[in-house]
């Protein structure tokens, strides 16, 4: 039983341990702008599928092919040749304020050519069921803690319980570290109960 | 060998644990009772949390005690007179702090309730061996799986109710063994699983006066008030705050209830017999008595066969009392910490009619773990809610964390701040998204609206079946279920500007004031169970910012406010449909006007649960679309008021 509860406190610190530095990761990727996304390599399989898929082939205005694609970090640049030999060209980049216009659900459409050549970008934009574009990876996180805020955050309560203590009978805020001791001295006990409770 | 048939009986310990391979075999087969309450938990639970305004009160409160403000009062109860210690609230805090996600916890949770399933399990075995173990464990499922049809207890929810079912148990086995054993160490954990479980859910108070009986079979009257004296002080130090004001509140209940009836003339809540857990308590605890008086017990039953029975008849007595003086209306979510017992009891009495029909066959089954096994077997394919039919049923689905995801990167992909488009969100859930990204998005900054900026977006899940096809809806996200959509509309309404007033019963009129985009959050009044009266709230009507005019709609949804449209001025708009419906039109040149909408707080369309202190529900759509948008909305009327009748009809 000892042997038991060592391994499951040691599992369980290495648990607490990877969970802390995976929130560092995330917390860092919170921080990014949306202007600093950048497109993973990955995104190149969905696109093949798209330009290669008889769909698009058959949306394509007449005598178009498509002759070239480049994914870049920041956009997708599909080049396009007529019957005639003529070139346009298809960006899709990140999108912006300024991108409602011929914009898709995740990128701002470019449209350099035929106005027909857009449903190269609507076919590309719509084949992403999830944001495709991903914060940079940077060696080290920088992590910033927000500013201590006492009191409630955000607007009164809207549940029909209200959680947060209402104005004129505040009570006493505490420090979450003495918070933390409470929670671990009552994990502590709660397991000795169970392992206790369970000994025949 | 014959085996006296008379004597075998659960309380005499029959058969007894035998060899090193049959402990090994009974482990094995409580290992398989866990896996099956997981897999039962997953298939109920999902991979990732539904959102609702409880989870979401949670979140902020999370959010205030990272930023080192922690309180020890936690979540108001359904009384409004008690209040939950902030136990759990600190629990989802310390994990959120070493980055443990939501949806892990929630994972965690599914595991916690597999726990609670094999508890009880193992409570029926110290009472009635395997075959009481396995009915137990099947019977305290079943009872979980009846309360997840109704979403009393949400098994998606990452909320406090989740563990109230594992510390049941954990106290129920814990006060087995005390009572079994004369163990005052065990009266004492099982006095501080109860203190902790108090503070986590006001509910375990029931406990209390149990714990008192428990400690008279152990060592007589000493030991019941110290099984009291140790849960009392342990709720005291872990939520000192809480525990004090309960108790005065609970000093000066009844005298309220009392008022409370003198000042409505009847009962708040009022009693009545239509529950489906009471009455089931009622009947499993008159059977066990029958059970134990008519079995063949030699020298009587031992005081342990008594404690899920006591623990269940005080549960009911609390029910039924507060509910009489109208603290509480008789809910089944009321019982889930003494499902457990409510297992054991149903395994005993299976057992003792076993033995009553042939004692050598008792004997048989129970030496075995083939019931175990059985009920392992058996667990997963108990009827129950999926998961995404749990998402989806209060007619229109449930957020997850995963479509707030999917929400955040449209917003981003808008390129709108996060405050304005706060502020332009309405919708089914917009007071939860509302709540949601004021609370988690600290990075945001605050930007007064322009007037142009009159968008006003509406989010809400939709079952895949019932998308209409229409270009002004965009679908963010989709599962094999449901789909998060959104509609974005240029409003013709003063959203950030617009007068407000509550008139009151038995008031003659109300005097409005002004609402501006600085104190919106705080305009509306409070959401309170005694909150009556008229809200009124009046926009401003721009006509020229869309000459094709627009369709208001006030779709009837049971957990929302429905209100109506009280007026309207200005071009040739018009109401229709009992004020469910207003066209705003402009006619002539006319290029303003006004609208006047209206919510009858305190009432049936309105009641305490839909109100959540902010602008209720109604949808602004533009002509070409409203249709189809509309005939959605009414199409999940109708299948709303075809469960809340089937519902009450079953």
């Amino acid at each position: 039983m000892v042997r038991l509860i060592v391994v499951s406190t040691a599992m369980a610190i290495m648990f607490a341990v990877s969970c802390r530095e995976k929130r560092a990761v995330q917390e860092q990727q919170a921080q990014i702008s949306p202007e600093e996304m950048v497109l993973p390599p990955e995104v190149g399989q969905v696109v093949e599928k798209v330009i290669k898929g008889e769909e698009l082939k058959q949306k394509m205005p007449s005598g178009w092919a498509i002759e070239s694609v480049q994914i870049r970090g920041k956009e997708i640049v599909v080049t396009c040749t007529g019957q005639t030999g003529e070139q346009g060209e298809v960006v899709l980049g990140i999108k912006t304020t300024q991108a409602g216009v011929g914009g898709g659900k995740w990128f701002s459409i470019k449209v350099t050519g035929p106005e027909g050549l857009s449903v190269v970008g609507k076919e590309i934009d719509n084949a992403f069921e999830t944001n495709p574009w991903k914060p940079p990876k940077r060696e080290k996180p920088v992590l910033e803690e927000p500013a201590p805020q006492p009191g409630p955050l955000g607007p009164s309560p809207q549940s029909e319980n209200s959680t947060l203590p209402m104005e004129g009978e505040k009570p006493h805020s505490f420090p979450k570290s003495v918070a933390f001791s409470g929670v671990v001295v009552q994990i502590a006990v709660v397991t000795f109960a169970l392992v206790y409770a369970l000994k025949d | 060998m014959a085996i006296p048939a008379k004597n075998i009986t659960a309380d005499d310990g029959l058969p007894s644990d035998g060899t090193k391979r049959h402990r090994l075999l009974l482990v094995f087969a409580f290992f398989c009772l866990l896996f099956s309450g997981f897999l039962l938990a997953y298939r109920m639970g999902g991979p990732t949390p539904v959102l609702t305004p409880d989870t979401i009160n949670d979140e902020k409160f999370i959010r205030t005690c990272l930023n080192d403000a922690c309180y020890f009062t936690g979540m108001g109860t359904s009384s409004e007179l008690l209040m939950h210690g902030a136990n759990f609230i600190h629990f989802k805090t310390f994990l959120r702090f070493i980055g443990v996600s939501e949806d892990t916890l929630h994972i965690f949770l599914e595991f916690i309730f597999a726990f609670s399933v094999a508890l009880t399990g193992i409570a029926g075995y110290r009472i009635a061996k395997s075959v009481g173990a396995g009915t137990s464990a099947l019977m305290f499922a079943f009872l979980i799986c009846t309360l997840a049809k109704d979403l009393s207890f949400h098994p998606a929810m990452t909320y406090n109710h989740r563990v109230i079912p594992f510390f049941g148990a954990l106290f129920l086995l814990l006060a087995i063994k005390a009572t079994r054993e004369k163990s005052l160490l065990s009266l004492v954990l099982s006095g501080v699983v109860l203190g902790i479980g108090t503070n986590i859910h006001m509910q375990f108070l029931a406990g209390f006066p149990a714990i008192f009986v428990f400690g008279l079979f152990v060592r007589g009257f000493g030991a019941g008030l110290l099984g009291v004296l140790v849960a009392t002080l342990t709720s005291f130090f872990t939520s000192f705050e809480a525990f004090l004001r309960n108790c005065a509140k609970i000093l000066g209940i009844f005298s309220f209830s009392l008022f409370v009836s003198a000042q409505s003339g009847e009962n708040a809540t009022g009693f009545h017999l239509t529950n489906f857990l009471l009455i089931s308590s009622l009947l499993i605890l008159l059977a066990y008595v029958l059970v134990i008086l008519v079995s063949n017990r030699k020298g009587g039953a031992k005081p342990a066969f008594f404690v899920p029975a006591i623990f269940v008849l005080f549960k009911v007595l609390f029910v039924v009392l507060a509910s009489y003086l109208g603290m509480i209306g008789v809910d089944n979510k009321y019982f889930l910490e003494v499902l457990p017992a409510l297992g054991v009891m149903g395994g005993v009495i299976v057992f003792e009619i076993l033995h009553l029909l042939s004692g050598r066959l008792a004997y048989f089954i129970s030496s075995s773990p083939i019931p175990l096994l059985l009920a392992s077997f058996f667990l997963p394919l108990l009827p129950h809610p999926h998961y995404f039919e749990l998402v989806g049923s209060d007619g229109l689905p449930h957020f997850t964390l995963k479509d707030m995801t999917s929400l955040q990167e449209y917003f981003q992909s808008l390129g709108w701040n996060l405050p304005k488009i706060i502020t332009s969100v309405r919708g089914p859930s917009a007071p939860d998204i509302i709540d949601f990204f004021t609370t988690i998005d600290h990075n945001s900054k605050s930007d007064e609206p322009r007037p142009k900026d009159m968008a006003v977006l509406y989010i809400f899940k939709l079952k895949n079946e019932d998308i209409p096809e229409t270009e002004s809806l965009i679908v963010l996200s989709r599962d094999e279920y449901s789909s998060l959509v959104a509609i974005k509309e240029d409003s013709l309404l003063s959203i950030y500007d617009f007068d407000l007033c509550l008139k009151k019963p038995k008031e003659e009129q109300c005097s409005y004031k002004k609402v501006t985009f600085q104190d919106i959050f705080h305009a509306f009044p409070s959401p309170s169970k005694r909150l009556r009266g008229l809200l009124k709230v009046r926009f401003d009507v721009d006509f020229m910012a869309d000459k094709r005019g627009k369709v208001i709609f006030m779709p009837k949804m049971k957990d929302r406010c429905n209100g109506k449209v009280l007026g309207i001025r200005g071009g040739s708009s018009r109401i229709l449909e009992d004020g469910r419906m207003a066209i705003l039109e402009p006619g002539g040149q006319e290029e303003s006007g006004s609208i006047e909408f209206g919510w009858e707080l305190g009432s049936e369309g309105c009641s305490a649960w839909g109100y959540k202190g902010a602008m209720p529900f109604f949808l602004e759509l533009s002509g070409q679309e409203a249709d189809k948008v509309i005939k959605i909305f009414k199409r999940l009327e109708e299948i709303t008021v075809d469960r809340l009748e089937g519902g009450s009809n079953g």
